[in-house]
């Protein structure tokens, strides 16, 4: 156990409106971490940040003990190819690849052997349960499959850490079960760390740890500890209804 | 996977999506490769009188048609950077750098540019015996043209391409790097709101194409444009731009906002197809604004060199009435033009001479000419009896009887002919016998002795000539010595080129000797007005093409934005043929005005500004409702491709 992202006094503000607010924030790697909060209260900025494709106004950001202060553009870059990965809500697959070569992709633009390719794409098609697609392309499979090829991509690299910024939000529940299930197993066997944005509490559930975030600050965070589902589940309404809940 | 690897794929699995912009490209490179073939064409150089002209002509037509396709390309070429935006966020975030992405399009225009190319020189190298019939045949020469693929042509249409590839390279690369990654989340969405409509300033946009309109419609003769004409062309220009544009602003908005008041706006789907007009006016109104007064300069521009071109052949006929006339010089050189007419195989249909009185004008030259600048100083004065039998030789109906002092001013190539009320006519005093003076009945727009020309420089200046009645020829003819015009008519005379360049050596060895022949300019004037037609007509079509495009491309980006809209439309249970015929409708809005401006705008002033000014035409109204109504059918061409593929888009299933 190792600590992936470390902030300190993290803040950004868009003009005169401030979006986060002094975050301090630590993430262990294997954790699976997810990040509630009405709309604007930054969470999504938070995301951007973190993930290197936003910048912040003040504190410091440290992934694996590197401050991105100190990166350049250019490394910055590498620095993503390398250890992050991300799903999002619309999926992003690209129409013109087949599932298989929009799950290489990342591999491909770093030239990585085909062998090597191969044998990691064997694994994570068949945790993720996409082995009968693999050939199609993006406009005949359901969202479901499209969501766990974009999990796929997300995860053939190996990254230190996942990003998913609402990935069951355009899911059908069977599929966002089945999905988040896929996560859980994903993080497991494969000691994934993943940081989810979501505003569903059920999707929050399958969670080891959730923050809560209002206004740009971190108002509350629970650990899931021995609870069962159902009991975290509930614990995380209860603080929802508390902070006001999420109006989307 | 490599770059060219993944362009190709792209290409392939984007073609619906390229296919219009290689369409589009390919025929931008038909015109350009048909212009640069004809200039190089052998077959047609052979047959043109005029090369210089010609290849000057092909040069400006074929620069224009290349800032068309510029325009086009680079328009198109947005769209689909803007299309694309999230896909190249992808690749960004999977470490692929700008420079790779650029190089990656870069390939991708390289090989849409290789294939247009090629195809492109193909048909146009094909149709190049096509489109060089179609020349020779406005231009009246029956060459046969053979097919060819000059390499000139060739390479500069290469070179061109080239060029093109360089700047849509740039555009793409400045354009990767304006991708935020951040737009890759779901972040803010940009929501546009209703603008207010003012009906005042929708009445002033309406008001303001109606002033202009009634601005053009007035007489030429009258004071908005005798007195005022600067300022009348100034309001009208204004009159026209603003009141467009404000029609697109607000008196469309207005009439949105005024439908949705009415008590039957919720009856059948005027809600479905108003409601995201009301949201696109601010973003339309300067593209429909730019599409009105560009199809109208269209029109105009077509309308104009068809006109042009309609009228030349009898144009010609009417500047140079007599197929060959010059001065009577002597008995010896009469004899000698005449054996070398019989002898060139134009055979003599009548030969005539006129006599009459050369002299010096004291009054103005002004009142009995328009523009005396391009009449002779000195001034012929013929009988009636002479002029009348000339003029049913030709068998014109412009005979005219003369008594007394009364005399008609030839003034071939006025505006406004004009007869003069008794008691009202003119005085123009000669210098014949001392001073005589005439009184000025008619300012006839005919001639009888037509512009001065030479084979080399085609037209000169008119004589200046004064019909008086044979009573005043009668008296003055012992007293001043009288000058004579050989006039001759002769089969075949469009040809007769060679013909005038052996009389003309003749004649113009005696200095200030008139010399008129039809062949000189009539060959020159329909080589270059058929030349202007052909150029323009090709220059209207790549020019619709660029024009569609905008229309064409802005629906496709709507379309693209409103999927989640007609997702939503289904899912409530809303029918295809309901779909397509909101989809109908609310394209009707945006694409019928600045068709109906564009037209009316053009109809106006080639009505008033041109038809007017031309008479005995018939044929002429004809040629402008063709083109309007070629025009009115490829936009709406345009239309329906733009509902189809806007229906297609939105029912997408994601």
């Amino acid at each position: 156990m190792h600590t992936v992202i470390q902030t300190k006094n993290l803040s950004k503000s868009y003009g005169n409106t401030p979006v986060l607010k002094n975050i301090d924030l630590t993430l262990e790697s294997r954790e699976f971490t997810a990040v509630m909060g009405p709309s604007g209260s930054g969470k999504t900025t938070l995301m951007n940040v973190l993930s290197t494709i936003d910048t912040f106004d003040g504190g410091d950001v440290q992934l694996n003990g590197t401050s991105l202060l100190d990166l350049k553009k250019k490394a910055l870059r590498q620095f993503r190819q390398k250890e992050m990965g991300f799903i999002f809500q619309d999926y992003n697959l690209l129409d013109t690849l087949t599932v298989k070569e929009n799950i290489l992709l990342p591999l491909s633009l770093s030239k990585t052997s085909a062998e090597e390719m191969e044998k990691r794409l064997k694994k994570v098609i068949q945790s993720l349960n996409i082995e009968s697609i693999i050939n199609q392309y993006p406009s005949q499979i359901s969202g479901g499959q499209k969501q766990r090829t974009a999990a796929a991509r997300a995860i053939i690299t190996n990254p230190a850490i996942v990003f998913a910024d609402e990935p069951t939000g355009a899911l059908d529940s069977r599929s966002a079960t089945q999905l988040l299930e896929q996560m859980v197993s994903l993080n497991q066997t494969l000691d994934t760390t993943i940081l989810m944005i979501t505003h569903d509490p059920y999707a929050a559930s399958y969670c080891q740890r959730v923050v809560f975030l209002r206004d740009g600050n971190i108002i509350n965070e629970i650990y899931k500890g021995e609870q069962s589902q159902k009991e975290f589940f509930d614990r995380i309404l209860t603080i929802q209804s508390a902070i006001g809940g999420d109006r989307r | 996977m490599s770059l060219w690897n993944l362009s190709w794929r792209n290409v392939q699995r984007n073609f619906r999506l390229y296919s219009i912009y290689l369409f589009s490209m390919i025929t931008g490179v038909i015109i350009h490769f048909t212009f640069s073939s004809l200039m190089f064409n052998d077959d047609i150089l052979a047959a043109l009188e005029n090369k210089e002209n010609f290849q000057q002509g092909v040069i400006i037509a074929s620069v224009v048609v290349f800032l068309f396709i510029i325009f086009f390309i680079l328009y198109a070429n947005s769209f689909f950077m803007k299309q694309r935006q999230k896909e190249f966020g992808m690749y960004l975030l999977f470490g692929m750098s700008e420079r790779q992405i650029a190089l990656m399009v870069f390939f991708e225009t390289l090989l849409l540019s290789i294939i247009s190319l090629i195809s492109g020189m193909l048909i146009g190298g094909l149709l190049s015996k096509f489109s060089g019939m179609l020349l020779m045949n406005l231009m009246q020469y029956d060459n046969v043209i053979s097919i060819a693929f000059p390499a000139e042509a060739i390479g500069s249409t290469i070179l061109l391409f080239i060029l093109l590839i360089l700047i849509i390279s740039i555009q793409s690369y400045w354009s990767i790097g304006r991708v935020q990654l951040a737009e890759l989340f779901h972040a803010k969405e940009k929501v546009e709101r209703p603008i207010k409509f003012s009906p005042v300033l929708a009445l002033i946009s309406i008001f303001l194409l109606a002033f202009s309109f009634f601005l053009i419609s007035r007489d030429r003769t009258s004071d908005y444009w005798q007195e005022y004409s600067t300022t009348s062309l100034i309001a009208v220009t204004i009159g026209i731009i603003f009141g467009t544009y404000l029609f697109f602003r607000q008196f469309s908005g207005w009439l949105l906002q005024t439908m949705g008041r009415s008590k039957k706006f919720h009856e059948g789907n005027k809600v479905l197809w108003t409601s995201s007009l009301r949201f696109s006016i601010r973003g339309n109104t300067l593209n429909l604004t730019f599409i009105s007064l560009f199809s109208a300069v269209i029109i105009l521009l077509v309308g104009f060199v068809s006109i042009n071109y309609a009228v030349q052949f009898e144009s010609v006929g009417r500047n140079l009435p007599n197929n060959i006339a010059f001065s009577t010089i002597d008995e010896q050189t009469n004899e000698e033009i005449e054996t070398t007419i019989q002898k060139s195989g134009h055979s003599i249909i009548y030969h005539k001479t006129l006599t009459g009185i050369t002299t010096t004008a004291i009054s103005d030259r002004g009142i009995a000419f328009e523009n005396p600048e391009y009449f002779s100083e000195d001034i012929f004065l013929v009988p009636e009896s002479q002029y009348n039998s000339i003029v049913s030789l030709r068998e014109h109906e412009q005979a005219v009887e003369l008594a007394e002092t009364e005399a008609l001013a030839l003034s071939q190539g006025m505006d406004s002919p004009r007869t003069f009320e008794s008691g009202l006519e003119p005085e123009f005093t000669i210098s014949a016998n001392g001073e005589t003076s005439f009184q000025i009945t008619e300012r006839k727009d005919y001639a009888l002795l037509g512009w001065s020309s030479d084979p080399v420089n085609s037209m000169g200046i008119k004589k200046s000539v004064l019909v008086i009645s044979d009573e005043a020829f009668k008296s003055l003819q012992n007293q001043v010595p009288l000058s004579s015009y050989e006039i001759y008519q002769v089969e075949d005379a469009k040809n007769a080129e060679e013909l005038s360049e052996k009389l003309y050596e003749i004649v113009s060895q005696t200095p200030e000797a008139y010399y008129s022949a039809f062949a000189d300019v009539y060959s020159i004037q329909i080589e270059s007005s058929a030349l202007m037609l052909f150029a323009a007509s090709f220059l209207a079509i790549i020019a619709l093409f660029a024009l569609g495009s905008v229309i064409y491309f802005k629906q496709l980006r709507e379309a693209t934005e409103e999927q989640q809209q007609y997702k939503i439309l289904r899912n409530i249970g809303i029918g295809d043929n309901e779909m397509k015929n909101v989809i109908r409708k609310q394209l009707l809005f945006v694409f019928l005005p600045p068709l109906v401006l564009g037209i009316l705008h053009s109809w106006f002033i080639m009505k008033y500004y041109m038809l007017n000014s031309i008479t005995g035409y018939p044929q002429l109204t004809t040629i402008i409702w063709g083109i309007m109504g070629i025009y009115i059918l490829i936009y709406f061409l345009f239309y329906w491709s733009s509902t189809s593929i806007y229906y297609k888009i939105v029912n997408q299933i994601n």
